[in-house]
């Protein structure tokens, strides 16, 4: 169900429940205000038919249309307007109808023989299934005057007034669940707006896509976060093109040389020697650095090293002397570690961390001359490499762990342009640092530390 | 093997791989080739040695091909320059274009192609065939001095704007299709329907047009160029 139907109909519901309750109240109060009514005009006749029996100036004036002395009969019928019932009944049982055509043998009980002229009793009575009031006055020694007003008098009233009630509880119910049905949209339509802008970016994939922020309390906190939601996805999405477009720009140097090699071989047989050499070596160059940029793009775009690896307890020391025994044994060059302490253990993820340590050397043996001696520095959890090579620029510093990004000078060389930018995604994940700057005495220094 | 007939090419290009493999193709091609790694060095190079031909890489560094190209061309009006570009947008191109290259490759290209272009540049002879002057309404154009006049105002033209108006003049009143037009200037149809034509066609028009001479060089859409006095 939606929003809208819940909010109209819980307001109608409300309606409802209030209109019940004042109808049902007005009911009761109106029925006791008509009973109460019976009563008091029933009461009014008595007092004045027990005036009349007993005398007094009620005896002159009953003296005009009446037999004063007649105290056993009955009163003129008259009298008994608007009852439905009248008799004279004896302490010794017997029972006078004064009022022919209407109800006859009314009870009468002791109670009702404790009726004074000044107090009459009244009471309710059920005769063939309905129900009366009852009042009783004295009339003569041993004798009362009885009669009786139907209850069901004001029910006509009654049903005509909660007729009226339940129509007037119904069209309330109408009109805060039509009240309830506006409201609803004043308080759904931005969270409509907002669910239709973000079909529309599921459909069309636009990210900049504007979205609603006119709204205010939760709703436009919810527009906010939205759009805080979408302006990251954005930006990932913007640094994943970004990745393409440099990752393909990257590809296309090796692949330039590696097809000019290929279309030479055509000619193979008209080479010269040293030529056929130059152009075979120059391919196994470019297929490995094509492979190379490959290996790293993919490590780079699905994380893969920190997939399955959880860290625990590492030595620095430990995965340096590791990298460097392989590096010197593939380069042939002097690489020497420095250890302050080689057994402090630092928490990491030990094939990334050597994944980062093996980049670092690599880079520091590519770009420095041959035969110059490179070192690793390691204390705790700070690792530095130092070549003795022509440094890094100034200018270039800030930007070597950006991705394909390639210093001036080195970009004569062959590389990836990734090597630091795995570092710096391993060193982060690693809640770290990287820095690269270069050494008073000249040559390079890029390292990492983490906590 | 003989087809550069020893033509002197200068490669600037900083990328080693490439520069190399260059380098090694064309010499195989008969070219002297010339090969350097940046800007400041192509410069250098081209005052040295006036090569026949100038092959640039966009991206270079200390100074750009995009710069080197605009020096050159300020100072060689008619040496045809290549350029090399790792990029594919139309405005890394149109660039290339402005900075007045004759034409220009995208890595990574196919060696071939790029011997065709250089054919194509190299070719010293009449685009049209004919050493006779051509004149056209205003316009007058000398294939064997390589002189076009308007007016009798001379018209400073690069080889590929060169070749192109001759080529129109000498078939003045008939449409072209930019396919014929890429084939007799560039020496191949690879690309058609790149922008590159549209600059050059842009380029002439300015030039013939300076002083507020009415148009002669004109599209017909959708099929290609026609030249009318």
């Amino acid at each position: 169900m939606s929003l809208r139907w819940r909010i109209a109909i819980s307001l109608a519901t409300v309606a409802a429940v209030v209109g019940a309750l004042a109808t049902g109240g007005a009911y009761f109060a109106t029925a006791k205000q008509i009973e109460k009514s019976i009563d008091s005009s029933l009461r009014t006749k008595g007092i004045e038919l027990a005036g009349m029996g007993r005398g007094g100036p009620t005896r002159q004036q009953g003296g005009r249309g009446q037999q004063p002395d007649d105290r056993h009969g009955c009163p003129q019928p008259a009298i008994f307007e608007g009852a439905v019932g009248a008799q004279i009944a004896e302490i010794d049982g017997t029972k006078t109808s004064c009022y022919l055509g209407a109800k006859n043998d009314l009870p009468f009980t002791p109670v009702d023989a404790k009726s004074t002229v000044t107090s009459p009793v009244l009471r309710t009575v059920r005769i063939d299934g309905s129900e009366y009031r009852l009042v009783t006055v004295p009339w003569h020694e041993g004798g009362y005057i009885q009669m009786i007003r139907p209850l069901n008098e004001g029910h006509e009233v009654l049903e005509s007034l909660i007729g009226r009630l339940v129509a007037l509880a119904l069209s309330g119910v109408f009109l805060a669940a039509v009240l309830g049905w506006f409201l609803a949209k004043r308080v759904v339509s931005p969270i409509i707006h907002l669910r239709d802008t973000a079909e529309t970016i599921a459909t069309t994939q636009d990210l900049a896509t504007p979205i609603p922020t006119n709204a205010t309390g939760e709703v436009g906190s919810l527009a906010q976060s939205f759009t805080t939601m979408v302006s990251a996805l954005a930006g990932s999405r913007e640094q994943q093109k970004r990745l393409i477009t440099d990752a393909s720009h990257e590809m296309r140097t090796p692949l330039t040389s590696l097809r000019t090699n290929i279309e030479l071989m055509e000619h193979f047989e008209r080479l010269g020697p040293s030529d056929r050499h130059d152009v075979l070596a120059a391919v196994q160059v470019d297929a490995g650095e094509l492979t190379h940029l490959l290996t790293e793009l993919v490590e780079l775009a699905t994380d893969q090293t920190s997939n399955n690896e959880e860290p625990e307890p590492v030595r620095l020391a430990d995965l340096a002397t590791d990298v460097i025994a392989r590096a010197s044994r593939r380069s042939g060059r002097h690489i020497a570690l420095h250890a302050k302490d080689p057994d402090m253990v630092i928490s990491g993820r030990p094939a990334m961390l050597e994944r980062a340590i093996s980049n670092l050397v690599e880079n520091a043996v590519k770009y420095s001359p041959t035969g110059t001696p490179i070192d690793v520095n390691v204390d705790g959890g700070r690792l530095d490499v130092r070549d003795h090579g022509p440094g890094i620029p100034v200018d270039d510093q800030p930007f070597v762990f950006d991705r394909f990004y390639r210093a001036t000078i080195t970009r004569t060389e062959p590389g990836s342009g990734l090597g630091l930018a795995i570092v710096k995604q391993i060193v982060e994940r690693h809640r770290g640092r990287v820095w690269a700057q270069n050494h008073p005495d000249g040559g390079a220094v890029v390292g990492f530390a983490v906590p | 093997m003989t087809e550069g007939s020893g033509a002197r090419i200068l490669v600037a290009e900083d990328d080693r791989g490439i520069r190399e493999s260059l380098e090694r193709a064309l010499r195989f091609d008969g070219y002297q080739v010339t090969a350097v790694s940046d800007g400041a060095q192509a410069l250098e190079a081209v005052t040295a040695s006036e090569p026949d031909l100038v092959i640039l890489d966009v991206m270079m560094p200390f100074i750009d091909g995009l710069t080197v190209c605009r020096q050159l061309r300020d100072r060689y009006r008619t040496m045809p320059i290549l350029m090399l570009t790792a990029r594919h947008e139309v405005s890394d191109r149109v660039a290339g274009l402005d900075a007045g290259a004759d034409d220009y490759l995208v890595k990574p290209y196919a060696m071939s192609e790029l011997s065709a272009r250089l054919r194509a540049l190299l070719r010293r002879t009449s685009v049209s065939g004919t050493d006779d002057v051509l004149t056209v309404g205003d316009v007058t154009l000398d294939p064997k001095a390589r002189i076009a006049r308007r007016n009798g105002d001379e018209l400073d033209l690069t080889k590929t704007e060169f070749d192109l108006l001759e080529l129109l003049m000498f078939n003045a009143g008939v449409v072209l299709s930019r396919e014929t037009i890429y084939e007799r200037i560039w020496g191949y149809d690879f690309e058609t329907n790149s922008r590159s034509l549209d600059v050059y066609v842009g380029y002439l028009r300015t030039k013939t047009e300076a002083n507020g001479s009415p148009r002669v060089l004109h599209t017909v859409r959708g099929i290609g160029y026609v030249l009318r006095p």
